[in-house]
């Protein structure tokens, strides 16, 4: 009876705020175990453009988290639920906007867990949805919400003729508001953020060569990193963001290489005759797991800095690839395939327990979300390219708006601030 | 029925030339990839003179400043594709009397620069991939420097991994068209 009656509010969700309609929730095994949480629409709302309902905004982030079951606010109290949150829109004479908002206790002395206004132009009230998500996530879990951050992907269209163009764009989580910084007639790949949020690294495929470039969001402005013969590839910003791994075949195989931003010296970390690729730091900053075939297939190994010592770090299936730590340096995320079907696993780095997180097949690229709560990853629906997230129990999936083209090689953004 | 037999003769002399790389695919395949190549083979042997042929035709003729014509031997260079096996490397059987002839063109003609663009199908990750796709460049590019004569300088290498396929499909026919190395003549 219960489930039922969730059901039909998050269908409630969907059809009643159509700019969300594209968003689509699958249900995988329930949401049992999850915070129960209200949200009220807040009163003046219905005068807000399609996009802008920021009670709807709050409510799907707080769904879509992975952490929160929503509930009826009349049902609050009898589905004892940790928070109700109520708010009001009010348009000022200048044309701006005043939000305010209330977490509420439902049970108990129902005193006010945080209360706080805004006073922001329209086109700044999804982020201020967004705020108000991450403070109420971050009240009721104690840890940070990523409803502000951005993710970064290559977008690539048909343009007839058997020309494609590829795009660099960077978007709010949810997906919307997308930029694009970079267009190109040849492929963009792996665009990857430094930890402070204000630049990518990428590969671009300009002039019929691989070449490594970083780039300031804000400005647009990008800096060629490496350019040498053969591949330059898989960049990855260190944690304390001073140095960038790469790929780099200086030595006639792909190999692990360490390039310190500040002068250029570049370091090579690992050797020998396999193909090494796809590094991605520890969190801190001590090793890099990589994508190798020395054994013989693709499979993850980790090389220690300070001594370049690789140990092997998957055994089961016979092809895993694109390791990344999650930010509590636990678990690993990777590429794994099992009778053919590529699919996103979760690793615990000690235990090696295996666990496969999602099911179509064709998934690839995936990138945790900096509080290591959910994932994003690229897979195909309905002929297209489009983005995926799944929670780190592989319980709740849903998949962004889908674009004109093909999405892929999603990147999360590091918490803002 | 005497010019069919002629043309199906040109037609076998053609394919006996082994310019249009056959290995792997069934032959409808082959036409059709070839026939949507825009690659247009250009060479220059001396300043100001440039040899032109398509992959698909069996003569190739060069100028010289004099506008003397020598018609180039057959089977001696061109933009060719050279198709690969799953998760393999090694240049088909097939292919080697071709990539031998390319070879030999480059030894002679120390001006003559190719680029060889290595490919994968798409399954799988995508910067593994470019691994791949630069190991069966490599590949190509070392059988080619067994010639002497051949200048490493004359050969560059790039790996599109699976980000340029030839065929769009999700399936072991397009795999099969998009598992390869393009070589092509640049200056």
């Amino acid at each position: 009876m219960k489930k039922r009656a969730l059901i039909g509010l998050i269908f409630c969700l969907i059809f009643v705020s159509p700019a969300f309609a594209a968003l689509d929730l699958e249900l995988t095994q329930g949401i049992e175990g999850s915070i129960p949480v209200a949200v009220e629409p807040f009163a003046g709302s219905t005068e807000l453009g399609r996009d802008y309902h920021v009670d709807s905004i709050v409510a799907l982030d707080l769904q879509n988290s992975g952490r929160f079951r929503l509930v009826a606010p009349e049902k609050a109290v009898a589905m004892h639920s940790d928070g109700l949150v109520t708010g009001s829109v009010m348009k000022l004479r200048d044309g701006r906007y005043r939000v305010h908002y209330q977490l509420k206790e439902v049970i108990g002395s129902q005193q006010a867990l945080l209360d706080q206004h805004f006073i922001v132009q329209e086109r700044d009230l999804r982020r201020v949805a967004h705020i108000i998500a991450d403070a109420v996530y971050e009240k009721l879990t104690g840890e940070k919400g990523v409803f502000s951050t951005q993710i970064a992907y290559v977008l690539v269209q048909d343009v007839g003729g058997g020309e494609r163009r590829y795009m660099l764009e960077v978007a709010d989580a949810d997906g919307f508001d997308p930029s694009v910084l970079v267009t190109s007639r040849e492929p963009i790949m792996s665009p990857t953020w430094s930890p402070n949020g204000s630049q990518l690294a990428y590969v671009s495929f300009e002039d019929e060569r691989a070449q490594v470039f970083t780039l300031h969001v804000a400005s647009g402005e990008r800096t060629l990193v490496s350019s040498f013969a053969g591949i330059n590839g898989a960049p990855a910003w260190s944690p304390d963001g001073k140095q960038l791994a790469l790929v780099l075949t200086k030595h006639d195989k792909p190999k692990i290489f360490v390039l310190r931003l500040a002068d250029g010296r570049m370091r090579q970390v690992t050797f020998g005759h396999s193909l090494d690729t796809e590094p991605a730091w520890s969190p801190d900053g001590g090793s890099l797991v990589f994508t190798s075939n020395r054994g013989g297939s693709p499979q993850i190994y980790k090389v220690t800095l300070a001594n370049n010592k690789v140990e092997r770090m998957t055994f089961v299936g016979g092809y895993n690839a694109r390791a990344s730590f999650t930010p509590d340096g636990k678990h690993m995320v990777m590429l794994h395939r099992e009778r053919g079907m590529f699919n996103i696993a979760l690793q615990d780095v000690r235990s090696g327990t295996v666990q496969i997180l999602t099911q179509s097949g064709h998934d690839e690229s995936p990138s945790v979300a900096p509080n290591g709560r959910v994932v994003l990853y690229a897979t195909r629906y309905g002929g297209q390219g489009v983005l995926s997230i799944v929670s780190m129990d592989g319980r709740l999936r849903w998949r962004l708006p889908a674009r004109e083209g093909d999405v892929r090689e999603p990147a999360w953004s590091p918490l803002v601030g | 029925m005497k010019w069919q037999t002629s043309i199906m003769t040109g037609l076998m002399g053609c394919a006996a030339l082994g310019l249009v790389s056959c290995s792997g695919m069934n032959d409808t395949e082959t036409v059709l990839a070839q026939a949507n190549s825009t690659d247009v083979v250009e060479a220059s042997d001396t300043a100001g003179t440039q040899t032109q042929g398509l992959a698909n035709r069996g003569r190739i003729t060069a100028y010289d400043n004099n506008s003397n014509a020598t018609t180039v031997a057959n089977n001696s260079h061109g933009s060719a594709t050279y198709y690969f096996d799953f998760d393999k490397s090694a240049v088909h059987q097939a292919d080697i009397d071709n990539v031998m002839a390319q070879a030999r063109y480059l030894a002679s003609h120390p001006q003559a620069h190719i680029l060889l663009a290595g490919h994968t199908d798409e399954r799988g990750s995508r910067e593994y991939n470019v691994a791949l796709g630069d190991r069966r460049a490599r590949a190509l590019r070392d059988m080619i420097l067994t010639v002497n004569g051949v200048d490493a300088r004359q050969i560059r290498i790039v790996s599109y991994g699976e980000e340029k396929p030839a065929a769009l499909g999700h399936n072991e026919n397009a795999y099969r068209q998009n598992r390869r190395v393009q070589l092509s003549y640049r200056r």
